[in-house]
């Protein structure tokens, strides 16, 4: 969060503030700080005496107070080309908090102009050359990204990150490249987590099992006097029958086979016809002599089942009629006797199973003209679909040939597979040559005598840990070369390539890989300039934008502390889970109306409407009479007019995560404000500050209020406290969740507060409106800041300053509605292009 | 401290099988220690005396018995043709002939006799003709495994080299199981064959979900080398801090491939030094050898002192191409006394009862902590249950005992009684032999006394 990464300055000024990071070596600022530059001197002739008038007595080297010595700065090459600490200079400055009250104060006029002069010595001494876009080290999918990324491709929401760690947080986001780490464990993760998603998005259909159920003669169920051959055949009278009960699991296309056939060569042919057990015929066949001996004809035919007990009984005819004299017609013959069997006929057909007939050779086959050695039934022959998960038809495009269950021509069946899942997951083109590895893993598995669909599980686990998966690599094509005229410090700033932007656009907006129709345009080189806003408008109207609002404005406004967050729920007995989530769900449903809308991003302060749902309405108190229909948990918009609520300076979620568990804290809300609205977050307190708790002590009492003025006595700490707390004060109307009070303890509310520069405000709606009219570039400042930082994956870098400020005031006609500010921040350079060394 | 005592007491109760085989490198012939042999526990004190061990090995389809038969008289007897290749262990074999299967034969139940041959095979009785409800008897094999069955990890293991199929009936209104079996724990239950290797191996000497284990490892292993690939591809076209990055990932990686790699190697030292491929083994002459050498490593490591093995199920129609055989087993056994199929049966005879002589060479080779090989501690049966496969025979079966069990019988001889004997007959006297004697099996009729 805290600011930009410092460059260096000359050796005798050493500035640290408390906020200042790392600082890293950059030859090229004695150059863009010549003291000759117009720039330059305008400091020297403006800012410096200035500075020398208000700033030295306090800030220099025998006396640095907050550390700061500013007594050698009379030119701008002493400054160095700008950095963390002369921006914060300038921001103190510029918010009024510095100088302190205590000493002399310039007038408006005097700090406009020390304003001004810093400000262009700060950053128009950078901007004059044109910035480096910077580099962004090869990023890791954190865990929200990896979900969405499995999510979309595989389009199931599996979830498996939420098992992994937790992501470090960088410059306030979790998709921090410098800081999104790898190890063994983590790695461990991604393998199991890979192999459990693989499982759920390929299913093999082995491992469905299917029917197939042969039924030998001996355990038929008979009616009627019959015989049994030496091999088992079973040979029945004219009028004779058999059945078998199946239990069929599964719907679907089933195919019967009947064994047999007539028991004398003389007889040409019989029909054999199959009942099911509503008495309705379901399918005929016409069966030849048996062939003698352990011989027999047998026909297929196919019919439909549904899942359940069935009954396929088989009654032999002579010709193609019923008893009657009637064509026998599949699907419209009937036999009532055969609906509802009668029940001695299968009590005698259940005993005289238990005892198998004796093979008997010599009995006279004209008796027995028929004889029946099997049924079989085996199906479906094709599985219902809703056994198979929908990844199953995308990525099993092509089923190796299979044989006696031996897999043939494995390899090429897998490309076809896993290429088009591979230019998805790796999010580019990938050749042959980088999908071979991949597809003989396949035909190793299925060499070991696994099947092809386990090898494919395989493979797909493979693509998940794979490096290209994992990581969001940003290098050149492999044919590029560096341009050899270049010089070889400062080569040109390299474009991104058509993937890899499509890549940053998607993991911006989406959290998430790109789409088919952002690849197919990068396939084709489509991704222009001109026709980036359009997709912008596109992606950010896509229902996957929601990431945008639960990956970075959730991060931006600390929602994510809600969830961590304890209040006192003794004194507050509604704080349940619930609610919590209903209050970061407000918040960002909030921003996503700003988001769809392309509203002016002021209105996340200055919104007289809000998100509510029944248990935020109650929260919030507000007349039944306005309330809307509620439907389940869901948000749905609702007025504030007449409430002190406006934009997110009003939601509970806010004010709770700025509160301690059992009181408000306007320090932590002011700060909450000088960060996260006005883009200027205070340094930390110098050491040796008593805490409130002990100033509490020595004046029992004293409303908040009054311990906090007392506790900002110290000069020391006023001069940002007295920012702070002014803000902070604005929402004391709010509890400690966020609920409007008037009183306090017996004390009355006192909401009247100041912002810097004497302009006074009473209550939080008009503190809002106050921000959201007078503070609203330094909020655009704020919200481009924070886009481009989670936008890049990287801390920003003084040299996006210039970036940052171009954006903030090309938006500004247009109020800085939020689609614009996003498409400004992707059309920068820094998003678009990057370093290479 | 208490606590520590238990511990200790119980840790010295035995030596883990593991324990003793870590680091032994198992080359073939490993001496079995004997506080890990039951037997040498049991016998605390007392001289060590080596296990027994049974086989029974069974092929299909009969033989051509002219040429199976030996030449000569009991002790003054010529190896036939067929069993030539068992010239080298000749001393340590008996050829017995006018050995009957009484209830192999048709009776009232008709056709059915490769079913019935199977069956009857190590049971010496009757399977009831059905698909449905079977019932046979208990076969010799599971007799003895079911009195030793605490002595060893596995009371016996059962192989194949074709799979059973389920369900149905294969000849002639049988129940396949019938046809693919030869092992039965009980009248109505067969016990189910490992056809694999692997699974084998893993069923005799993997422990709890370490088959799973090995399995999974195997897939991350060639995943990981994927993956690692890509990783090359990658750091070969970044910069300095994208080659930090993907150095995290290297070093996981690597990682996470040396934990494999030592779980492998743990395993490994606990296995068995012996390579068995996963998955299916396409020739039937190293699917066959690879059988023998886990049962007889399972002998070895006294994992199991009873195995059976069926080179093909009964009724087989395997192709034996590798000697020139091109039409299939079970087809030609039908051969009608045309020279033309019986010479191409007899290359089969010969070939498999080459892969026996391998078996028993084998065990012979491999040393008995007790003194003398494994194969004099053992009895290795290996015939069929129909003699001659044109006219299905059940009578005069083709049998060659292997080992003298200990010296329980004497070897080296071509044992033909007088008259027919019931196969039965022999079981009872290899049980006695066992040590695990029982009154009848089947329809024996008494002891082989020729034999003794």
């Amino acid at each position: 969060m805290f600011g930009f990464r410092t460059l260096p300055f000359a050796a005798a000024l050493i500035l640290a503030m408390a906020s200042a990071i790392a600082s890293e070596p950059d030859s090229s600022a004695e150059d863009v700080a010549s003291p000759n530059s117009a720039a330059g001197q305008h400091w020297s002739q403006v800012g410096w005496p200035l500075m020398q008038k208000y700033c030295v007595d306090c800030h220099n080297a025998d006396n640095a107070e907050g550390e700061l010595d500013l007594s050698g700065l009379s030119t701008l090459k002493s400054m160095g080309g700008g950095g963390g600490s002369m921006q914060r200079v300038l921001e103190m400055v510029r918010f009024g908090a510095m100088p302190p009250d205590d000493s002399d104060l310039p007038n408006d006029e005097e700090r406009k102009t020390l304003v001004s002069a810093l400000d262009q010595s700060v950053y128009a001494v950078s901007c004059d050359s044109r910035p480096r876009p910077g580099k962004v080290t090869a990023r890791r999918l954190n865990r929200a990204e990896y979900n969405r990324s499995i999510r979309d491709l595989f389009g199931m929401d599996l979830r498996p990150a939420d098992k992994f760690p937790s992501d470090e947080v960088g410059a306030g986001f979790d998709n921090n490249s410098d800081v999104l780490s790898m190890s063994p464990m983590l790695m461990e993760k991604y393998l199991d987590a890979a192999e459990e998603v693989a499982a759920k998005v390929v299913i093999d259909p082995d491992s469905i099992s299917k029917l197939d159920e042969h039924r030998p003669s001996d355990q038929l169920f008979v009616h009627g006097d019959r015989r049994v051959g030496s091999f088992n055949g079973l040979f029945l009278k004219p009028d004779g029958f058999v059945w078998a009960n199946f239990d069929v699991s599964l719907p679907g296309e089933y195919r019967v086979e009947i064994s047999g056939g007539t028991s004398m060569a003389e007889t040409k042919s019989t029909i054999a016809a199959v009942f099911d057990e509503t008495g309705t015929l379901v399918g005929k066949t016409t069966l030849k002599y048996y062939g003698g001996g352990g011989e027999s004809d047998h026909v297929d035919f196919k019919i439909k089942l549904q899942p359940g007990r069935r009954r396929l009984l088989v009654q032999f005819f002579a010709e193609d009629k019923d008893g009657e004299g009637n064509d026998l017609e599949v699907g419209r013959t009937h036999r009532v006797d055969f609906d509802t069997l009668d029940s001695h006929i299968v009590a005698a057909a259940t005993k005289s199973l238990e005892h198998p007939l004796v093979p008997d050779r010599d009995f006279d086959k004209s008796s027995y003209p028929n004889m029946i050695r099997r049924i079989s039934l085996s199906g479906p022959t094709e599985l219902p679909s809703h056994l198979f998960p929908p990844s199953q038809k995308t990525i099993v495009r092509k089923v190796a040939r299979r044989k006696d269950d031996r897999w043939y021509d494995v390899e090429s069946a897998a490309v076809e597979c896993l290429r088009p899942l591979m230019r998805r997951a790796f999010r580019g083109p990938v050749s042959n040559d980088e999908v071979k590895p991949y597809a003989r893993l396949v035909d190793e598995a299925t060499k070991r005598d696994e099947s092809y669909y386990r090898g494919l599980q395989i493979a797909v686990s493979a693509i998940l840990v794979s490096p290209r998966f994992l990581f969001r690599v940003e290098a050149p094509p492999a044919d590029w070369k560096p341009d050899s005229n270049e010089p070889k410090d400062a080569p040109e700033p390299i474009e991104l390539t058509q993937h890899q932007l499509a890549t940053r656009l998607s993991y911006f907006m989406w959290s998430s890989l790109p789409d088919e129709t952002l690849l197919k345009m990068a396939d084709e080189g489509k991704l222009t300039e001109k026709a980036l806003p359009q997709q912008i408008k596109r992606m950010l109207m896509d229902e996957k934008a929601e990431a945008l609002a639960s990956e970075f404005a959730a991060q931006w406004l600390g929602l994510r502390n809600l969830t961590v967050h304890e209040a006192d729920t003794q004194q507050f007995k509604t704080f349940t889970d619930s609610l919590k989530s209903s209050m970061a769900d407000e918040t960002k449903a909030l921003f996503s109306y700003v988001v769809r809308e392309n509203r002016p991003v002021e209105e996340l302060l200055t919104a007289d409407y809000t998100f509510v749902n029944a248990e935020l309405a109650d929260h919030y108190d507000l007349p039944k009479s306005d309330r809307p229909e509620f439907k389940g948990n869901e948000l749905t918009k609702v007025s504030l007019h007449g409430t002190s609520r406006r934009g997110v300076l009003g939601h509970a979620s806010v004010l709770t995560l700025t509160s301690n568990p059992n009181r408000t804290s306007p320090v932590r809300r002011g700060k909450w404000i000088l960060e996260n609205v006005l883009g200027t977050p205070p340094p930390d307190p110098p050491a040796g500050v008593p805490e409130l708790e002990d100033t509490k002590t020595a004046a029992a009492g004293a409303s908040l209020r009054e311990q906090l003025e007392i506790h900002r006595a110290d000069p020391s700490c006023a001069a940002c406290h007295r920012v702070m707390d002014q803000l902070g004060f604005g929402l004391e109307q709010f509890d400690a969740i966020g609920r409007f009070r008037s009183e306090e303890g017996g004390h009355a509310i006192d909401a009247s507060g100041e912002l810097p520069g004497r302009r006074s405000f009473d209550g939080a709606a008009q503190l809002s409106d106050m921000l959201g009219k007078t503070e609203a570039e330094s909020f655009a400042r704020t919200v481009t800041e924070r886009l481009m930082t989670f936008g890049l994956g990287r801390e920003l870098s003084p040299a996006d300053r210039c970036t940052v400020e171009a954006i903030v005031e090309r938006t500004s006609a247009k109020h800085h509605t939020f689609v614009d500010v996003m498409t400004e921040v992707i059309m920068s350079r820094p998003f678009r292009y990057y370093d290479w060394k | 401290m208490k606590s520590n005592l238990y511990t200790s007491s119980l840790g010295e109760a035995k030596i883990d099988r593991r324990t003793l085989l870590r680091g032994a490198g198992l080359a073939i012939g490993l001496p079995l220690l004997e506080s890990m042999s039951p037997i040498g526990r049991a016998a605390f004190g007392a001289a060590p005396t080596s296990p027994k061990r049974m086989a029974f090995v069974f092929f299909p389809n009969g033989a051509i018995m002219p040429d199976w038969r030996p030449t000569g008289t009991e002790h003054d007897w010529q190896l036939s043709k067929t069993l030539a290749p068992l010239e080298s262990v000749k001393s340590k074999i008996n050829v017995i002939g006018n050995l009957a299967h009484a209830n192999g034969r048709a009776g009232k139940d008709g056709a059915g006799d490769h079913a019935r041959c199977a069956s009857s095979f190590l049971t010496a009785s009757r399977p009831l003709k059905t698909s449905s409800n079977i019932k046979l008897g208990v076969s010799v094999d599971q007799v003895a495994a079911t009195q030793l069955a605490r002595q060893t990890r596995l009371p016996s293991i059962e192989l194949g080299l074709e799979g059973s199929r389920n369900g149905g009936s294969c000849d002639s209104g049988y129940s396949c199981a019938y046809s693919s079996n030869i092992s039965w724990r009980n009248e109505s239950q067969p016990m189910p064959k490992e056809t694999t290797p692997r699974m084998a191996f893993e069923r005799m000497f993997g422990v709890g979900d370490s088959a799973e284990r090995r399995n999974r490892n195997l897939a991350r292993q060639s995943i990981l080398d994927v993956v690692q690939q890509d990783a090359d591809r990658i750091m070969s076209r970044v910069g300095a801090t994208d080659k930090r990055k993907l150095d995290e990932y290297f070093t996981s990686v690597r990682e996470i491939e040396l934990r494999i790699d030592r779980s492998e190697q743990e395993d490994r030292k606990a296995l068995p030094d012996i390579e068995v491929p996963f998955g299916r083994v396409e020739s039937f002459r190293e699917h066959a050898r690879l059988m023998f050498d886990l049962i007889a490593i399972g002998f070895q490591t006294d994992t199991t002192r009873v195995a059976t093995l069926m080179l093909d199920n009964a009724g087989g129609n395997r192709r034996y191409t590798e000697v020139g055989v091109k039409e299939a087993h079970h087809q030609m056994s039908h051969h009608r006394n045309r020279e033309e199929t019986v010479s191409q049966i007899r290359k089969v005879d010969h070939y498999l009862v080459e892969q026996f002589a391998y078996f028993v060479s084998k065990l012979d080779s491999m040393s008995d902590p007790s003194g003398g090989s494994l194969l004099d501690n053992s009895m290795v049966l290996y015939g069929s249950g129909i003699s001659d496969g044109n006219r299905h025979d059940h009578g005069d079966l083709p049998i060659v005992l292997a080992g003298s069990a200990g010296g329980s019988f004497k070897t080296g001889r071509y044992i033909r009684p007088e008259s027919e004997r019931p196969m039965g007959n022999l079981f009872l006297t290899m049980l006695d032999a066992m040590g695990t004697p029982v009154d009848s099996i089947g329809d024996s009729s008494g002891r082989l006394a020729e034999l003794g």
